[in-house]
């Protein structure tokens, strides 16, 4: 934003992330210095599209939702028009927040400390006491919640950005907006509705290391192995999608090295991971043909068999969009995050089918889950290891020579490669020299 | 209808309790699964009141969920539980009701009880590496519904209402 003074730079970006046709690494500071950390605060989370939250949070007019861009905490609400605003949540007063909820419907809001209300638009209301406090013809107008500058919704997600002169959201996105499309147009009505309820958990180590993990198809036979033992003993009856696969642990480990990575422009990446060949077959045979049913008949089969990939998509800097779940990435100091998990129904697809999906998630993903608990005790492993600073380097080569370019600048490489990792950090590389 | 006290005594639910509590934190996971019902349920819910299909769980699960969660606990390794986590059961506060649900099928009881729940990563841990030195406590309103099955008192529901259930929790891998 232009209103801030550029603090001094004692680092380099450029010395920080290391590349040469062979070689890629990120220098561990990247992860551990509070000088590097409270420069991405203000160059990173506030220059790139953030995520806020999902139209269906904020149903009705009234209704608002608390949320952060970074360190910044900001509020998102439906006002009578049914017009959706992003404020930063601070009195204009004297800096309070206004909102100390996570969520709730109201018909105005109130500083608690001298009672300055706002209205759902964010218009400064009223101040309490005003006769003799202050002139008669005070201009409200200048003080209303600070709006952030711009606000995009694309179909349901509202993404907020500090900076007034980004691009577009679709522009940021780029080539990767058909991956996002895919996880949406899985719903048979073309969108989806957030579940209430978050699975939250917080871990002492840096924000990256989460970003990078939500398309990492490297770490899986390791930090996974007990999960993927488990599916081969228990077969995958609440596997992806509703589709049946039963395999022994080497056919599983074979399978994940099938699929792909993908790094794009800005940042974002993807992993993605194809169903067994039988998969389909499995799932028209079983309770929910109905829904593959109608993906073959709307999207034709080759398409079909895609849109049941997994697939990992992570929007630069903090969003991930997998199995279900928009995956909100909160830093709170350089060695502690928080990540909020928001499970999606799909709108239009059977009771039956969503709960279905909701059961084969919370098998993977939550506090008690089998599958992220131990992504994030692994995050503190990292923070911990990187205090040993005379090992500088992190290593993010993998795959370098295997990867390819297409005609659209988008790097594709294969399951195991860390090409989304790369994209990530030339992102983040430009945004600090920015 | 019977009443509760002559079906299953405080002192006797109180004891169901403790011996749950006892096979959690002695580790004694199998035997812990045979408390269930077949078709019993394990439901840690986030949101108290809501159906778990409207509102994400932190636990629910059934048997087959069950038996895949001491299947990971007892025949694998995985970094969440390496070090494994030591569990201290307290319960308190107990008491023997009748159904408050319609829905209740006949026979069976709902014992309630106050449980605080301390863990930490055992003894083998590092505990000076980030992640592992906290002791961390779960304090929670249990309910539990119990059936008589050939002669002895199943689970057919445990639902333990966590008061942090809407804070972050960064793992809650080992038994509640």
């Amino acid at each position: 934003m232009d209103t801030h003074t550029p603090a001094p730079q004692p680092f380099d970006p450029d010395t920080l992330v290391f590349e040469s046709p062979d070689d890629f690494r990120v220098h561990g500071s990247v992860y551990t210095d509070e000088q590097i950390f409270q420069t991405e605060m203000r160059d990173v989370f506030g220059r790139c599209w953030i995520f806020i939250g999902h139209e269906s949070e904020v149903r009705n007019p009234g209704d608002f939702k608390t949320s952060y861009m970074g360190l910044r905490p900001v509020m998102m609400s439906r006002d009578e028009t049914g017009e959706i605003h992003v404020f930063l949540n601070r009195c204009r007063h004297r800096g309070s927040v206004v909102c100390r909820e996570e969520r709730g419907s109201v018909k105005r809001f109130q500083c608690r400390y001298h009672g300055w209300v706002y209205g759902l638009d964010g218009s400064l209301e009223g101040i309490a006491k005003h006769k003799g406090g202050y002139p008669d013809d005070f201009d409200k107008s200048r003080f209303g919640l600070m709006p952030v500058p711009r606000v995009e919704i694309y179909r349901g997600l509202v993404f907020a950005n500090m900076d007034k002169d980004a691009v577009t959201f679709l522009d940021y996105l780029g080539e990767a907006k058909p991956f996002l499309d895919t996880h949406l147009d899985r719903a048979p009505d073309g969108e989806v509705e957030v579940v209430q309820g978050a699975h939250r958990t917080e871990y002492r180590g840096n924000w990256k290391f989460q970003a990078e993990n939500s398309t990492d198809g490297y770490h899986g036979d390791t930090v996974h192995e007990s999960f993927f033992k488990l599916v081969a003993e228990f077969g995958n009856k609440g596997g992806q999608h509703g589709a049946y696969t039963q395999g022994d642990l080497d056919e599983i480990f074979a399978h994940r090295m099938t699929g792909r990575t993908l790094g794009f422009d800005n940042g974002h990446g993807i992993w993605e991971s194809p169903l067994t060949p039988d998969a389909a077959d499995n799932m028209k045979a079983g309770p929910f043909a109905d829904y593959v049913d109608w993906l073959e008949e709307k999207y034709g089969t080759q398409r079909m068999h895609e849109m049941l990939n997994s697939m990992n998509l992570l929007i630069f800097p903090s969003l991930a969009v997998l199995h279900g779940q928009f995956r909100v990435i909160r830093p709170i100091s350089v060695d502690r995050t928080e990540v909020a998990i928001h499970f999606f129904k799909l709108k239009g697809a059977s009771e039956a089918y969503n709960d279905f999906r909701l059961s084969g998630y919370q098998r993977f993903f939550g506090p008690a889950s089998f599958g992220s608990p131990d992504d994030v005790e692994i995050f503190a492993f990292n923070q911990t290891g990187l205090q040993a600073e005379e090992v500088q380097w992190l290593l993010l080569s993998r795959g370098m020579a295997r990867e390819t370019a297409d005609n659209m600048g988008v790097r594709v490489a294969e399951s195991t490669d860390e090409t989304p990792q790369r994209s990530f950090h030339r992102a983040w590389k430009a945004h600090m020299s920015a | 209808m019977a009443i509760p006290e002559d079906i299953l005594s405080r002192a006797e639910a109180e004891n169901f309790l403790y011996e749950e509590a006892r096979l959690i934190d002695e580790g004694r996971h199998e035997e812990w699964l045979d408390l269930f019902a077949e078709d019993g349920i394990y439901w840690l819910p986030i949101k108290a009141d809501a159906a778990p299909n409207e509102h994400l769980s932190l636990i629910f699960d059934d048997n087959l969920r069950r038996e895949e969660r001491v299947y990971r606990l007892s025949q694998t390794q995985f970094p969440a539980q390496s070090p494994p986590s030591q569990t201290q059961h307290i319960i308190s506060n107990v008491q023997v009701r009748d159904g408050i649900q319609e829905d209740l099928a006949s026979g069976e009881v709902t014992v309630y009880s106050s449980q605080i729940i301390y863990e930490i990563r055992g003894v083998t841990a590092d505990d000076r590496q980030l992640g592992l030195g906290d002791q961390r406590t779960f304090a929670g309103r249990a309910e539990h519904r119990l059936r008589q099955e050939e002669g002895a008192w199943k689970i057919s529901l445990k639902r333990l209402v966590l008061l942090n259930r809407n804070l972050p929790i960064p793992n809650m891998t080992f038994l509640m």
